[in-house]
């Protein structure tokens, strides 16, 4: 059986077997429904508002939450039988605090009775699936973004906003592009669930600008070129060439449309002496790559570690326990 | 008597210049930042002109930024901690160190520093983890009883330890017994180390750190014209396709302590980049012909840099020649008091007992990131094997790789915290309420 890679983000669970060249079979929303404990549903109105986010800024805070999560991943959506289970291979959002993967270890062995485990961060699986070994990673996922409203009578939920923000939001081909947007731009009608229509306007721009001006949302930092440049100067100057001309952009909210353009153009306009360079993806790999190449990674990783050996297997952490995870991961 | 194995003790170098932070028992620190941090007078935000591009316009809304409420003196600040919120200009904010003369003088940002470290770099909650804290080889009586009740009482550490810098590199190249030679930020320490303990008496200091070599190349370029704009002064713009001009940007209302600490930053890269130390003590005559290096600064504009490559270093090792570089009156003062690097070694050596000096003489460690300059090993072992006395076998010993030496403290701190002897000598929380913070002496000698 090949092993499995899940790649759970803050809005997204991406999970397959360990099949770089394809998508991902499994995407769905990590977000939950809370249900009664005797199961039943109660009215669509106050279900709604019983969510659960198991996954916050990219890392696990709802332990019951998360395994039920992966319980449906895992037997119903991949097949997995109870006394068969497999070898598993999950991405870590940087800075993941140690508790958090002994936890993740702890949980994965023990109630789920995995063969093997293996973990690595999501920066560098993303460079895995676009073929480098050294660059930089530009991860830009799910956040909490607000829209303006131009209609203060709307009443709109999130969910609506979220799939208005994907709909319509794009980058302006450059700052001064945007500002004359506060004078005129083309204008999209959307029909809201309850049959009300709204008007979109200049909002579609301001999603993607302030990636680029955070100042426009009254946030005390800089654009994430500049970001960029300043992180990679803080590194040993022989490495700022190999890794910003090896730079990676991926998360769903780089899909935007013209976000790329922008991007380039504001990396020309960057005060570096080396310019940050995108890196294209293989021919061979699957469209829309930027959506989950973390998970792609995960996958091409997945093809060495387990084969090899270099995974925590089943006898290492009867043995030590989840402390193993910071000796065989990283 | 605290049983720490289960969990990953945090280690903790806060340095003159720069902190580290991390896990024990890894081979680097996952968290590296200024150990300065930005601060604005409550007062100077409400008179703030908010309309202005780039001002505070929403201050309650900020990452990394914390209410210290201190003496009245001070008012109400807020700090920002970290490069990323320190590199974002803002209006009045003033750049402060919570160190004077290598002493905590300001613990309010030295807990800013250890909260934004915990919480913002690690994501740890503080009360799980023990706490190994590297300390200043001369750190005082006080200053550590009060960073024990600061741990304890603030942060609920389940045990903590207090080891001095010196024993810290000395652990990390696997030696009981060494001379160290810490060049840091703020300054050079001599320190031998004999049997894990630091001898204080012998324990020498100089001003002439890294920040000041900086500090002196800053001038040297400006005596020559060449100005240092820092980055939030400028912006790229295209012109015509393909073709990019630099703008330069007003900000009146930026600090000048912010305006230095930009230009530090730069010219920090720069002395990185192409200082080297000369093989023999600096002559203006022999330098003045030698080939010029570039540098390109961040607004474009390339930089030619010549004996400065080789002055600027070996000013550790002759502090007299600061007096040839323009704008650096204000060091003299001082200047005739401070010695040069292989005098500081021999002296220190000299102090110590007659029976362990050879040994000394055979083990000096290099550490910290001033000392990671290229040919500051081979250039001090040449002059300490001419001055020193016959009979000394000189060595210097200094981790080839920039990174092992620049983190050396932190990585001794690594490997001593997750030593398996080591774990009954935690000082815990328990015995903290039991003997007070007085009780930090005996178990962290």
């Amino acid at each position: 059986m090949e092993a499995a890679v899940v790649d759970v983000g803050s809005k997204l669970l991406k999970a397959d077997f360990a099949i770089p060249d394809q998508t991902p079979a499994m995407i769905i929303p990590t977000q939950m429904k809370q249900l009664l404990d005797d199961g039943s549903v109660t009215d669509s109105s106050l279900a709604d508002n019983v969510t659960v986010d198991p996954v916050v800024r990219g890392f696990i805070r709802d332990w019951d939450a998360i395994e039920d999560l992966l319980h449906h991943v895992l037997y119903t959506g991949l097949g997995w039988e109870i006394g068969n289970e497999g070898q598993i291979l999950f991405t870590d959002p940087l800075c993941t605090p140690k508790a958090n993967k002994e936890q993740l270890v702890q949980l994965m062995f023990e109630t789920f009775n995995i063969s093997g485990f293996y973990a690595s961060e999501q920066a560098v699986l993303s460079l895995y699936a676009v073929g480098r070994i050294s660059g930089c990673t530009v991860d830009i996922g799910h956040g909490k973004i607000e829209l303006g409203k131009s209609n203060p009578q709307v009443n709109i939920s999130m969910s609506d906003v979220e799939k208005i923000k994907e709909l319509y939001s794009c980058c302006a081909e450059d700052e001064l592009a945007y500002q004359k947007t506060g004078y005129s731009c083309p204008v999209e009608k959307h029909t809201l669930p309850d049959g009300q229509v709204i008007t979109i306007g200049r909002e579609r721009y301001t999603v993607g600008e302030a990636l680029f001006q955070p100042c426009l949302l009254g946030l005390e930092a800089h654009g994430i070129v500049d970001q960029l440049v300043r992180a990679i100067s803080t590194v040993s100057s022989d490495n700022q060439r190999q890794l910003l001309e090896n730079t990676v952009v991926c998360g769903g909210t780089s899909s935007m449309a013209g976000f790329e353009e922008r991007f380039q153009k504001e990396s020309s306009l960057s005060s570096s002496a080396v310019q940050p360079t995108l890196v294209k993806p293989p021919e061979y790999m699957p469209e829309n790559l930027t959506m989950y190449s973390a998970w792609v990674g995960g996958a091409i990783l997945a093809k060495v570690v387990f084969p090899q050996n270099q995974h925590i297997t089943k006898a290492d952490y009867d043995e030590t326990g989840p402390s193993i995870v910071h000796r065989k991961c990283f | 008597m605290y049983g720490g194995d289960e969990v990953s003790a945090i280690v903790v170098d806060l340095g003159s210049h720069t902190c580290k932070a991390g896990y024990a028992g890894e081979d680097a620190p996952k968290a590296v930042f200024p150990s300065v941090v930005g601060a604005i007078d409550q007062m100077d935000v409400d008179e703030a002109d908010n309309g202005e591009n780039n001002s505070a316009s929403a201050p309650e809304s900020n990452n990394n930024v914390r209410n210290a409420d201190s003496d009245k003196t001070k008012g109400k600040r807020k700090l920002y901690v970290g490069s990323q919120s320190l590199g974002y200009r803002r209006d009045h904010m003033e750049v402060l160190s919570p160190f004077k003369d290598g002493i905590v003088a300001d613990w309010d940002i030295v807990d800013s520093i250890w909260d934004h470290a915990f919480r913002e770099c690690l994501l740890i909650d503080p009360k799980e983890h023990p706490m190994l804290l590297a300390e200043p080889s001369s750190n005082s009586q006080q200053q550590r009883e009060r960073t024990a009740e600061l741990m304890f009482e603030k942060y609920k550490a389940p045990a903590l330890f207090l080891a001095k810098n010196a024993v810290l590199t000395s652990f990390a190249s696997g030696r009981a017994t060494s001379l160290v030679v810490d060049g840091g930020g703020g300054s050079i320490t001599v320190a031998p180390v004999h049997d894990g303990y630091v001898l204080q008496k012998a324990v020498a200091t100089s001003p002439i750190g890294g920040e000041f070599l900086t500090d002196c190349l800053m001038k040297s370029l400006e005596s020559k014209g060449i100005t240092i704009k820092p980055r939030y002064s400028f912006r790229r713009k295209e012109i015509r396709p393909g073709e990019f001009q630099t703008v330069d940007l007003e900000f009146p209302n930026t600090t000048e302590s912010y305006k230095l600490y930009c230009q530090r930053v730069i010219a920090s890269d720069i002395k990185e980049c192409v200082c080297r130390a000369p093989d023999t003590p600096y002559d203006e005559s022999a330098y003045s012909n030698i080939p010029m290096t570039s540098y390109e600064l961040p607004d474009g504009q390339t930089i030619e840099i010549g004996a400065d490559r080789f002055k600027i270093p070996d000013v550790l090792f002759n502090p007299s020649l600061v007096q040839s570089i323009p704008g650096t009156e204000s060091f003299a003062e001082i200047a005739p008091s401070v010695r040069g690097l292989p005098q500081m070694v021999i002296e220190s050596i000299n102090k110590c007992d007659v029976d362990i000096r050879r040994e000394l003489f055979s083990s000096i460690l290099l550490a910290g990131g001033t000392a990671s300059m290229q040919q500051l090993k081979e250039r001090l072992e040449k002059d300490l094997l001419e001055e020193s006395p016959q009979a000394a076998r000189v060595k210097v010993l200094a981790s080839g790789n920039a990174t092992e030496r620049r983190f050396s403290v932190w990585i001794g701190g690594s490997i001593l915290a997750s030593l398996g002897s080591f774990q009954q000598m935690w000082f815990s929380k328990s015995e903290y309420e039991e003997h007070g913070a007085s009780y930090i002496q005996r178990k962290c000698p």
